[in-house]
């Protein structure tokens, strides 16, 4: 306290003013620290939770583009290969978890078989797109058997490569398989993926799918935004065919689609 | 020991200057303090703009799928203008645009003869340096034809995409073994959105697994051969190049040999033409032996005859019979696997207008004469009467 009054009386010491603009400053200084160490204290539960929060359907586009693009890259399988493959579908047709997939696309082994058989040419040497633009000349051929041929070989092939299984469904070691939605439209108009649910009923002239009822269940003539639901993600590419034109091919990804999964 | 300025005496000597030090201190304090505040508060997107964490790297994200839209786009289009190139790179016989010694029926001529009447008939090569297209000349042309097939799967994608494929690119290199064409591409495909630039180029490697290069030198060196042989020598040269195992050149199914006759004239001289007249051999004379007048005043004429009169030179031919050869070739490519057995290529077939498989040839003519000069004739050639 003596010292103190030393202090305030002494020329060289501290005066009121001293101090005051010492408190004052650091005050200031305090304040400023505390703001910059609180951003957002002042903001709204609900600004604070969509902040926080990040865009998950964004996130699935970019998963579906992703996914797309990889299958455009895939390469082909040789021959053996891909009967081997469809020999194994052919020879599980009728077990629980596949028979509604082989009726969904339509399976034919022998007729499939005939036509990679005969036209090599369409999958040799060539990645998965190089495919679909292989199937276009039987397609725009002015034959139906060409184009059910095309149709059909699309859909087996596309299914033998990227089928997908959930395992240990519903019970252990089981599989249950989907394959998530691929569609082609030679000649597009426009470059706009469908607005509808099930694309391969109203968009596409190739398209492949198998969704089991248990986990998307079949919904009539749905779009496939219905407010606030999105139920799928999708994603285009287009792909150069030999004549010059051009085909759009959709991909569409269920990012809830394993949660849809009833439980066993 | 320093001596203070001035100013600074003034401040710290003096009890109301360090009032006024303090004050200073404290009020730039605050004021720096304030500006590094503001500067760090506007750099951030406030959390109540409504924009959800990772919004930017999303759209990083989106920016960087475009563009690999593009690019895969540029890969395929790539690989189907290859083959198209390959196609037509064999069915052309490996010229772009034409041999220079000409072609028939659609197969360009890899040596060619001429027999000219300016040359006295004497059989000579059409082009002197000949015909037979080398590696470099397979390789711009599979380049030329890769070149125009490209550009338009480019055009026909920037003309429905935002994002647009640059096309400006080095010279294609084309690589042999498994035939590989390669694409550097001088610009990128640019991207710009606010925040964003993203820049790729949109370069390519791509192959068939046929070397079309190497292919074209073995069919030139068997075609080199063939010129001047019999038909039964040029099927033995023919029969032994050929194989049929999977992947060799086919060279027996379309083979053809064909002899045309012709021959050449040439000038070697002058000759003498002739007229024939009318001339009377014996004229008609009446008892006395006086000549009998027809109304007009003339000798009639009792018999009538002919007289050959020359009248002027004419030009002298020489006729040199040949015979013109021809053997145009389609070699193809062994791939039992085929439908058709040959390698075919998917291609654009401008007169039908559709897509449609086709089998990888190499086609090629190769011509000669061989002139009979002993077999020759001469003959002479007049512009007024005939020859005497």
């Amino acid at each position: 306290m003596v010292m103190f009054r030393a202090m305030l009386k002494s020329r060289k010491g501290l005066d009121f003013w001293d101090i005051f603009f010492y408190l004052f400053y650091f005050l200031v200084a305090f304040i400023i620290i505390f703001l910059l160490n609180i951003a957002g204290c002042v903001i709204k539960d609900k600004e604070a939770r969509a902040g926080i929060g990040a865009d998950v359907s964004l996130a699935a586009v970019i998963r579906a583009d992703a996914q797309l693009d990889s299958y455009l890259r895939t390469q082909m399988p040789g021959k053996e290969e891909l009967l081997e493959k469809m020999g194994w579908v052919e020879k599980n047709k009728n077990a629980k978890y596949i028979k509604g997939l082989v009726k969904e696309i339509d399976f034919n082994f022998g007729k499939v078989e005939d036509f990679l058989n005969k036209h090599p040419e369409v999958y040799s040497d060539r990645d998965y797109s190089g495919f679909i633009s292989g199937l276009h000349p039987f397609y725009v051929s002015g034959s139906k058997k060409d184009k059910e041929d095309s149709e059909r070989v699309f859909k087996a092939v596309t299914a033998v490569m990227f089928i997908r299984a959930v395992i240990d469904y519903p019970k252990k070691g089981d599989y249950m398989f989907y394959l998530l939605p691929l569609g082609v439209d030679f000649g597009p108009s426009d470059l706009k993926p469908s607005s509808k649910e099930d694309m391969c009923k109203s968009s596409y002239e190739l398209c492949a799918q198998y969704l089991p009822p248990e986990v998307v269940p079949s919904l009539k003539d749905p779009l496939i935004y219905v407010s606030p639901v999105r139920f799928s993600s999708q994603a285009i590419q287009i792909i150069p065919l030999a004549d010059a034109t051009l085909a759009k091919v959709e991909f569409r990804y269920y990012p809830e689609f394993k949660s849809r999964l009833p439980q066993p | 020991m320093t001596t203070p300025t001035k100013p600074m005496k003034l401040l710290s000597g003096n009890k109301r200057g360090m009032d006024y030090y303090v004050f200073i201190v404290s009020l730039v304090g605050v004021l720096m303090l304030s500006f590094i505040t503001f500067s760090l508060f506007t750099k951030q997107y406030s959390l109540s703009s409504g924009l959800s964490t990772g919004t930017e790297q999303f759209r990083v994200l989106k920016t960087y799928a475009a563009a690999e839209k593009a690019l895969l786009f540029a890969d395929d289009a790539a690989r189907l203008a290859l083959e198209q190139a390959a196609y037509k790179y064999g069915k052309s016989g490996f010229y772009y645009s034409g041999a220079p010694c000409g072609s028939n029926g659609g197969y360009n001529y890899w040596a060619k003869d001429e027999i000219l009447q300016k040359n006295d008939c004497v059989p000579q090569p059409a082009n002197p340096s000949g015909c037979y297209p080398d590696e470099p000349m397979m390789k711009w042309t599979l380049s030329t034809f890769f070149y125009y097939d490209f550009y338009k799967f480019v055009s026909k994608f920037n003309s429905i995409s935002e994002v647009k494929i640059p096309f400006n690119y080095e010279p294609f290199g084309v690589a042999t073994g498994s035939t590989q064409i390669i694409g550097i591409s001088k610009d990128p495909i640019t991207i710009s959105i606010p925040n964003v630039k993203y820049e790729v180029k949109p370069g390519f490697r791509e192959s068939i697994n046929r070397d079309l290069i190497g292919d074209g030198s073995s069919v030139v060196a068997v075609a080199k051969q063939l010129a001047g042989k019999s038909e039964k020598e040029a099927k033995k040269i023919v029969s032994s190049a050929d194989s049929s195992d999977a992947g060799s050149l086919d060279w027996n199914e379309k083979f053809a040999y064909s002899k045309a006759k012709n021959s050449c004239l040439y000038a070697i001289g002058s000759c003498t033409c002739c007229e024939t007249i009318e001339t009377c051999e014996e004229y008609e004379f009446d008892e006395e032996g006086n000549p009998v007048l027809d109304d007009d005043g003339k000798i009639i004429c009792k018999k009538k005859g002919t007289s050959e009169v020359p009248v002027g030179d004419g030009t002298e031919y020489r006729t040199i019979p040949y015979d013109s050869f021809d053997i145009p070739m389609s070699v193809r490519v062994n791939d039992p696997a085929s439908g058709t057995s040959h390698k075919q290529y998917l291609v654009y077939d401008e007169a039908a207008k559709k897509e449609v498989l086709k089998e990888l040839e190499y086609n090629f003519a190769v011509n000669w004469i061989e002139d009979h000069p002993e077999d020759s004739t001469t003959s002479c050639s007049c512009g007024t009467g005939h020859p005497c």
